[in-house]
């Protein structure tokens, strides 16, 4: 993901303590996360396609439980400011997680402090945003240095880069021994 | 051979009869030289129609604004698209970005080709270049083809259709060369005309006098070649004349333009040509300099120190965009260097084009650079030279082939003044990718 130094997020000690504030209720569930998501999203763009909310029925409790903590942290006041798309911002909800294959416990995401970073950081990376104070550089380098899922992210698309890189160059190797197509100037 | 022979899915996919008369006729003649290899154009029926509908697209007038309109979107497509230029992050300013040059494409060209672009059907064609840095470009059976769209549209210029040329050979392209990679083929967006590419060096044919008896019994539309194995059809005996004829590859001096028109009549085209980019100016008999072909290949004139020039102010061609899918370019210096100008009618021509970094030489007078240098010798008909200048300032032009060394060493000697040593030599070859312009004289590169 490409961070853009356009418009920067709030800085990372406010989302601290904007995660460190979520009410209760929101950590126990059940929540109508549809809604939640779609009062959000309407702050930012009153006019957004409502199908974008289909993929909040389709997220398990797991997974809704951390939507709504995503969705506290985006309704803080000082979010007011950037401007996020629909899109965007739906994405972000439905699909940032820190923990694949495990349940998310939210309580222990907001006791462990490297935990509360490294989801905070993941949301502004999915949304292209750089904590105030941080250069794109800055941000991606910390978010690597916190998150193990992106740090897996990261060596996965350099692998798959490596081979592509790999299968260009043999490819190519192989055509050279062939003759190209014609073409009728000499360059 | 039989028409079976011919029959070649991969490289003439849907050949048809007439195809393989002619290349039957290129082959088969009495006179026909030895051809050292086979090629094709491997296109299918898609690529044909696509070929087609792109057609309008490639030969649309460049957008000659400052910031065409599809820069901004090809520029972010790169960004996102090739891994070379990932890197660069975001583009909030174009003139931001870094620029590419021969040596990294050489360095690891897979960077450049695009994330999702198959390669099942990827070509390769391979450059040595004059800078020790040789180059695989990779490329596709349709970007090849596309070619055909901006030679058609340079030939348009100047009054030819080639829909409406007849005859059954298209192309012949010319190399003078001791050993060069020559065969024949069809082009299946022309008719299937015929193609061959063939070296007039005479130990490919049978007798030095074969090569005037094919070309008049072949009597190909176009013939295209460097200005070296141009000059030597001017040497040869056949009548001939060829609709246009396409220069690439070398500086082409008045001189040896004028002596091609007078000899056959024709327009001779001067295209500026090159791997990376294709076809990317051409003359247009209106105007002089080189008219920008590619609608949608933006060019910048760059100073020494990566700053943008003016119209009509000196410096190095560097250009971003293209029609190669597997190559796109975003700032790519060429090497080359040029002033750009803009006509009242909004057409962008390259003006003084000359290949390589300026050199410039000391003079009894002062310094004069190599575009002075080419002034003075634009009356010659040079197939090929070199224009030298030792550390103790003496000169030394090598000329290819026989020129009128009285001639050339008073052109020189008008320019460096009577006090500098100059020598004119004449040889029989020279190098396939001489650099035209030298020096060892301090201070000269500068």
């Amino acid at each position: 993901m490409i961070m853009t130094a356009d418009q920067s997020a709030p800085a990372m000690v406010t989302l601290h303590r904007r995660l460190l504030a979520a009410p209760l209720p929101l950590l126990q569930g059940p929540l109508e996360i549809t809604a939640l998501a779609h009062d959000l999203i309407f702050q930012f763009d009153s006019a957004f396609n409502a199908s974008l909310l289909t993929r909040f029925d389709q997220l398990t409790k797991s997974q809704a439980s951390l939507a709504g903590l995503l969705i506290w942290l985006l309704a803080d006041t000082t979010f007011s400011r950037v401007r996020l798309s629909a899109s965007d911002l739906a994405q972000a909800i439905g699909t940032v997680s820190i923990r694949d294959d495990q349940q998310i416990d939210l309580a222990g995401i907001l006791a462990d402090e490297d935990l509360r970073e490294e989801l905070i950081r993941l949301l502004l990376s999915a949304l292209c945003l750089c904590p105030e104070g941080e250069t794109a550089a800055q941000a991606e380098d910390r978010l690597l240095m916190v998150s193990a899922a992106e740090r897996d992210r990261v060596l996965a698309a350099s692998r798959a880069a490596e081979q592509r890189a790999a299968a260009i160059r043999e490819a190519l190797a192989e055509q050279r021994a062939r003759e190209a197509a014609d073409k009728y100037t000499r360059e | 051979m039989t028409p079976d022979h011919w029959h070649d899915d991969l490289r003439l996919p849907d050949l048809t009869e007439s195809g393989i008369a002619r290349l039957r006729l290129m082959t088969e003649h009495p006179s026909a030289p030895a051809f050292s290899g086979r090629s094709g154009h491997h296109l299918n029926p898609q690529d044909l129609m696509q070929l087609l509908a792109e057609k309008p697209l490639l030969q649309a007038a460049p957008d000659t604004n400052t910031s065409p309109d599809w820069l901004a979107p090809y520029v972010a497509d790169c960004l996102a698209r090739v891994p070379a230029y990932r890197r660069y992050g975001t583009c909030e300013d174009f003139q931001a970005l870094p620029f590419t040059d021969r040596q990294q494409l050489s360095k690891d060209i897979a960077a450049f080709v695009p994330d999702d672009l198959p390669l099942g059907r990827m070509i390769a064609y391979e450059t040595s270049g004059t800078t020790g840095h040789p180059l695989t470009i990779p490329s596709h059976p349709r970007v090849a083809a596309r070619y055909h769209c901006f030679h058609e549209q340079a030939l348009g210029w100047h009054g030819i259709s080639l829909a409406h040329a007849e005859g059954d050979i298209g192309v012949m392209l010319a190399g003078d060369q001791e050993r060069c990679f020559t065969y024949v083929s069809v082009v299946p967006y022309w008719q299937q005309k015929g193609l061959v590419k063939l070296n007039l060096n005479p130990a490919d044919w049978p007798s030095e006098a074969d090569r005037g008896r094919y070309i008049d019994s072949l009597k190909p539309i176009l013939i295209t070649g460097d200005p070296r194995s141009l000059a030597t059809l001017l040497t040869l005996p056949f009548s001939h004349c060829p609709v246009a004829i396409l220069s690439t590859s070398m500086t082409l001096l008045q001189g040896l333009k004028s002596a091609l028109e007078a000899r056959f009549g024709c327009p001779v085209i001067n295209l500026y040509s090159m791997n990376e980019a294709g076809p990317i100016a051409a003359s247009d008999g209106q105007s002089p300099g080189l008219r920008l072909l590619q609608p949608r290949l933006y060019v910048e004139i760059i100073g020494a120190d990566g700053r943008p020039k003016a119209y009509g102010e000196r410096g190095e061609i560097c250009i971003t965009g293209g029609f190669n899918d597997y190559l796109p370019l975003l700032r790519y210096r060429t090497g080359d260097h040029a002033s750009l100008r803009q006509e009242p009618n909004g057409a962008l021509y390259l003006d003084d084009l000359d290949g390589r970094p300026p050199v410039r030489y000391h003079t009894q007078y002062g310094w004069l650079n190599n575009v002075d240098m080419t002034h003075s010798l634009q009356p010659f008909a040079l197939a090929q030279y070199q224009l030298h200048q030792q550390a103790c300032g003496a000169v030394v032009l090598r000329v290819r082939g026989s020129a009128d060394q009285q001639a050339l060493h008073a052109a020189l000697a008008a320019r460096f003044g009577p006090a500098v040593a100059i020598t004119v030599l004449t040889f029989q070859h020279l190098g396939d990718k001489t650099v035209q312009y030298t020096s060892d004289y301090p201070e000269a590169m500068r």
